[in-house]
């Protein structure tokens, strides 16, 4: 099947880009990561790489001038198979040769009605497809549409964000089951997930993510915890046996820096291994992070840890968010299919007990007086029902704390946008203070 | 016709006896003349006949002629009358034999009873309510088969209500008699022999606000009348086939309860309006363009439908008769297409 290009977002505001210069000829075969084209904004020029291999047929070229962000720009091809009708970019013939020297001819006449062309270029979404796409900060026009006459409807945009991850991998020793997207350069991003969650619920925020970062996107790493997803429900079930899984599985990966994100109980996690030391933190993310107060909503953790059915897990899901619809089914699925492993209760009742008894966080964080130099960021909901968000205000004081609107314990699913515009934020920022990759590959070693 | 199902639950420990649309009208009827002496009823055939439907039967020989008035074959006259004793005071209960008559009672309705209390700035009011029997299904053709209700809905000054079941029919009649302006209620001629649960004593049906008749997941169909309940049966049906359609009776067409019908399609994100007045320029064109101008819009995942009577005449003919209105396999269609297919 053809593989559409895009005219990627480069830059966080861009709408527009012209095309400068393509760098391979039409019908000319590419390999993936070969650079395709140099595209021009109003703040920067950059290389876009090839992201599949084919038979390059371009569809719009340097004098396209000025091309929406999304327009398909070229197609690649299997040998034999003919280019899809020519699409909402391709108003100029394709010209492989850059620099031409030619005077510029009058452009022919179209020749087909302009309506039906308009007609077949016409971007469908309904409305809510369209409200969750800006939300969640994705580009309608890489989602492929389902509905009639390719119309995009919620499921595209579920589909499409649960496919901007691999599958887990195959744990490697001593290590956890990993999900990964996005590039392979840069510093990692490494996502911890929370109690009873799973790698595969950072979907989202890793497909609104890889969309901000575009091509320059870092490696995006989701782990399963032990008794979590994929992960075995073995060893000893305790907040501190949960943190040196973690680290050990980082460092089976030969990650000895990473950007560190965590939600919830795995928020507790990623600050304790930032103050660890042995991980270099690049960056701190937490999300309604555990381990900085006593409070918690015990009857809402036992409630799931007890159910066994939609019907009876809705109640206490639906504590996690400000709009209690967020609570859907498919999300009442996984939870259950993902607690649902022999063993996997007790293992989780018993680090429950270790790290919740009675209803109380037991595992405090200690600081160590500002142990944690690199920039960090707290995130939480205001309406939070499980986990108050005014514990943040025990972190230390070089924490920015940004505090949601309408958004209960999970703002990686309830203000996708926002945390992903606050993580893109965060790991710009850290670039500009880190090392040079050669003393980090020190510490990798 | 289809098999009514019933679909309301009585108050707590109230004394609910399952009887039919037309007694519980009649119940109302009867406890309003006993309750307050100013109701007086007026309409063709209403006394010792007991009403085209039967709705009045014995109320003559309990309350006497001056109170129970059966007027000449004038229909405007008629409405003359009542809207002149509801500025006197009284609160008249009017019937039309038909609701297709009431085409001869205009300008009583629209000009008078609807405009007085306005251009009497207040110093006057009409307290007066209108039955309609309505609807096609009973054979009468095209001059007595008709459902208006969107005309009389679309006049500032009405209000316009439409009981789906015995409950509503007896709750809404007795808050229309409560009511200091004109209340227009359209009776659909297939409901009257059906049953459901209705308590003894008097109760009141707020005006302006749907029912949620069955909760649901996937879709929200939204029906005045009889569609309710094929409606309700279309959704049963669309279960079998894996889909939770919610099902919510309007029973105000003004005020329109459009609160409800927001937060219904927020949560199933699609929306099927059903009713049997004419598709075009009906009340499910004003539902659906309500909720393109609500926050519901950027909810929706799928074209907002409606299903209405066809763009005719009710045809003589049963077969034609029955193809021009929705029916259950109809909404069932258009349902599942709209969930299945998003179109």
């Amino acid at each position: 099947m053809a593989v559409e290009i895009i005219l990627p977002r480069v830059d966080m505001d861009m709408q527009a880009g012209r095309i400068a210069r393509w760098l391979v000829r039409e019908g000319a075969t590419v390999t993936p990561g070969e650079p395709l084209f140099e595209i021009e904004t109003s703040k920067a020029a950059m290389e876009i790489e090839a992201t599949a291999g084919g038979i390059l047929h371009i569809v719009a070229g340097p004098e396209g001038g000025e091309i929406a962000v999304g327009s398909i720009v070229a197609y690649l091809l299997a040998p034999g198979e003919a280019a899809p009708d020519a699409a909402p970019a391709a108003r100029a013939a394709p010209d492989p040769a850059p620099a031409s020297v030619q005077p510029a001819a009058p452009l022919p006449a179209p020749t087909s009605a302009p309506v039906a062309a308009d007609d077949a270029a016409l971007l469908r979404a309904t409305p809510l497809a369209r409200r969750l796409a800006r939300s969640e900060g994705m580009n309608l026009a890489a989602i492929a549409g389902s509905g009639p006459r390719g119309r995009i409807t919620r499921l595209d945009v579920a589909r499409h964000a649960r496919d901007a991850m691999l599958p887990a991998a195959t744990a490697r020793t001593g290590g956890l089951p990993v999900r990964r997207a996005g590039g392979r350069e840069g510093t990692p991003v490494v996502f911890l997930h929370g109690f009873t969650s799973e790698a595969l619920a950072w979907n989202g925020l890793i497909a609104a993510l890889a969309q901000r970062a575009g091509g320059a996107c870092p490696p995006l790493l989701a782990f399963d915890l032990p008794g979590h997803g994929a992960a075995p429900d073995s060893g000893e079930a305790s907040f501190a046996a949960l943190a040196e899984a973690a680290i050990g599985a980082l460092r089976a990966e030969g990650i000895g820096a990473a950007h560190l994100v965590g939600h919830s109980l795995g928020g507790a996690l990623a600050a304790r291994i930032a103050l660890d030391g042995r991980i270099d933190a690049a960056s701190l993310v937490l999300l309604a992070p555990a381990g900085l107060g006593a409070e918690i909503d015990a009857a809402a953790l036992d409630g799931i840890l007890r159910a066994r059915a939609p019907d009876s897990l809705r109640p206490w899901m639906e504590r996690l968010f400000a709009t209690p619809a967020r609570a859907d089914a498919a999300l009442l699925r996984a939870t259950l299919e993902g607690g649902a492993a022999p063993g996997r209760g007790d293992f989780r009742q018993r680090l429950a007990r270790a790290c919740f008894p009675d209803g109380t966080q037991s595992a405090r964080l200690r600081w160590q007086g500002g142990a944690i130099a690199a920039p960090a960021r707290i995130v939480w909901g205001r309406q939070d029902r499980i986990i108050p968000w005014r514990h943040a205000l025990a972190a230390p004081g070089r924490f920015a704390l940004h505090l949601l609107d309408d958004c209960g314990h999970m703002p990686q699913i309830e203000a996708t946008g926002a945390v992903a515009d606050i993580l893109a934020e965060t790991l710009r920022g850290a670039q500009v203070l880190l090392p040079s990759q050669t003393d980090r590959a020190e510490v990798a070693c | 016709m289809n098999a009514i199902v019933s679909i309301d639950t009585g108050p707590e420990g109230a004394a609910c006896r399952d009887i039919s649309y037309a007694d519980a009208i009649h119940e109302a009827l009867r406890s309003a003349l006993e309750a307050d002496e100013r109701v007086f009823l007026l309409g063709e055939d209403i006394g010792v006949y007991g009403g085209a439907f039967q709705v009045t039967r014995d109320l003559v020989h309990r309350f006497g002629e001056g109170r129970v008035i059966d007027t000449p074959i004038a229909e405007l006259g008629a409405a003359g009358v009542a809207v002149g004793a509801a500025l006197a005071g009284s609160r008249p209960v009017l019937e039309f034999q038909f609701s297709d008559f009431a085409t001869l009672a205009m300008e009583q309705i629209v000009n008078q009873a609807a405009k007085l209390r306005y251009m009497l700035g207040g110093n006057a009011s009409v307290p007066l309510v209108i039955r309609m029997p309505a609807g096609a299904g009973t054979g009468a053709a095209a001059q007595h088969s008709q459902s208006l209700e969107a005309w009389f809905a679309h006049v500032p000054g009405l209000k316009v209500v439409q009981p789906a079941t015995p409950h509503d029919a007896k709750g809404l009649l007795l808050a229309a008699i409560d009511d200091p302006d004109p209340v227009v209620i359209f009776e659909h001629k297939l409901l009257y022999k059906t049953t459901g649960p209705v308590p003894a004593e008097a109760y009141r049906v707020p005006i302006g606000k749907a029912a949620i008749r069955r909760p649901g997941r996937d879709i929200t169909i939204v029906a005045t009348g009889i569609m309710v309940h094929r409606a309700l049966e279309a959704a049963e049906r669309l279960a079998g086939r894996g889909h939770d359609a919610e099902v919510i009776d309007l029973r105000s067409l003004r005020p329109l309860d459009t609160a409800t019908l927001i937060d219904s399609v927020t949560r199933t994100t699609r929306l099927l309006c059903v009713h049997e007045s004419v598709k075009m320029l009906g009340i499910g064109a004003e539902i659906s363009a309500a909720i393109a101008e609500s926050a519901a819009f950027d909810r929706l995942d799928a074209p907002i439908r409606r299903l209405g009577g066809a763009d005719c005449p009710i045809p003589y003919a049963p077969g034609l008769e029955r193809a021009a209105v929705p029916q259950v396999e109809d909404i069932e269609a258009a349902a599942a297409r709209l969930i299945e297919r998003g179109e």
